[in-house]
């Protein structure tokens, strides 16, 4: 259930950020990142930003992602 | 042992269990937040829905079995059960589609009670007055400690949870290392990052080293999310919990500080302190890592992932529906 995706920040508005991953954007939740910016890689679990990461990281962590999400379902 | 329902099934997935089995047996504890989740609390949101309040959740908490039935059955009958992937989209939903009153089943580890927190500060900014949170969030540390203790315990290092240990850094799982003097490892999610982890782990037990080692640096920072703690301790003090099949766990809930909250479903039904269940599914024991899934009676025939009788088979991060679902891979 702690399963998080790194997605990239492509716009940001207060708390709200427009995040997108292979042309997919949504809506997150930057409250928890400080000064989170347009271009930044975060990890995102359930709508919410926990953590900055460096782009060799959120492709590492993209890689698990597609393999274990696959069968979680999520 | 990693108590980590990811880590359960990427250990599983990419077949490491079998490959260290000559160095170290690797176990799952209480690492997803369904399969902790006590029946007696399954029960009083289904009596809740007996009353017709509208209940939102995460998806597979939906699935459990309480007493009688499941939310997913209750919601087949037609009660308001409402699934939700972010916190936040409750307060949408609240705007468009009102209801009486409603309750938001927040189940969840430290990687999820910030979101929690953030919708309590929603809710609490909005003019809305009749959505309750029913609080069932838990942290990880204390239930280690108290896995650690028990004299019969065989573990002999840990496999920390990497997100969690995102929101809540080194320092906690570095106090329960110095504490039982046993290694600890905090472990990313990709087959890389788990060898990386698994290596350091044989290492420190063979060289006999405690202390933690941080395999996830590139996430886990050695203070975690500063924003998020101080949220989680602006919101919540530490309570006691109840974790299916390990029973009451001291100071490993998160209670509201604000003791008449307006948002705290207990508050509201007092009554549902008084709804308590027990179930025959040997989870407990499991969580503890003292009986292997396949070692339960009821795994396969009388429990599977289409019937089953406890939240280990019903979350797909739970220990019996993973060693289901591979358990030929296993035997061959
Ligand atoms: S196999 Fe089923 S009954 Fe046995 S411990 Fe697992 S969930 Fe419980």
């Amino acid at each position: 259930m702690c399963l998080a995706v790194p997605l990239k920040i492509i716009e940001v508005n207060g708390n709200k950020a427009l995040a997108e991953k292979a042309g997919v954007k949504l809506e997150i939740d930057v409250r928890f990142i400080n000064k989170a910016k347009k271009g930044d890689y975060v990890l995102v679990h359930a709508g919410f930003a926990i953590q900055r990461v460096d782009v060799d990281s959120a492709r590492e962590i993209e890689k698990a992602g597609k393999r274990l999400g696959k069968y979680l379902g999520k | 042992m990693e108590v980590c329902g990811t880590h359960t099934h990427a250990l599983m997935q990419y077949g490491l269990r079998e490959v260290y089995r000559n160095k170290m047996k690797l176990i799952s504890g209480p690492g997803c937040p369904v399969c902790v989740t006590s029946q007696s609390d399954v029960d009083r949101l289904i009596y809740l829905c007996d009353q017709g309040v509208r209940i939102y959740t995460f998806g597979d908490l939906m699935k459990v079995p309480g007493s009688f039935g499941t939310l997913r059955e209750k919601k087949a009958l037609g009660a308001d059960v409402r699934e939700i992937y972010n916190p936040l989209e409750i307060i949408e939903d609240m705007k468009k589609d009102p209801a009486e009153a409603a309750v938001f089943a927040a189940i969840g580890f430290e990687t999820t009670a910030p979101l929690v927190a953030g919708l309590i500060s929603e809710i609490e900014n909005s003019s809305m007055k009749n959505l309750y949170i029913y609080n069932l969030l838990k942290r990880i540390p204390p239930a280690i400690e108290t896995l650690l203790s028990d004299p019969d315990c065989a573990i002999d290092g840990l496999l920390c949870p990497g997100h969690v240990a995102t929101i809540i850094g080194e320092l906690p799982f570095k106090r329960l290392s110095e504490k039982f003097k046993k290694p600890f490892v905090i472990a990313g999610f990709t087959r890389e990052l788990l060898v990386f982890a698994l290596e350091k782990m044989y290492e420190m037990l063979v060289t006999g080293v405690s202390g933690v080692f941080n395999a996830y640096y590139s996430t886990v920072m050695r203070t975690g999310n500063p924003l998020a703690i101080e949220t989680l301790e602006e919101l919540f003090g530490a309570s006691d919990a109840e974790w299916r099949g390990l029973g009451i766990i001291p100071n490993s809930g998160y209670a509201l500080k604000s003791e008449d909250s307006v948002i705290n479903a207990l508050q509201i039904y007092p009554e549902l302190c008084k709804i308590s269940s027990k179930d025959q599914c040997p989870c407990g024991q499991v969580l503890k890592g003292k009986l292997d899934p396949e070692e339960c009676k009821f795994f396969g025939i009388a429990c599977n992932p289409e019937r089953p009788m406890g939240p280990c088979m019903v979350s797909s991060e739970g220990s019996c529906h993973a060693a289901f679902l591979y358990r030929k891979e296993i035997n061959t």
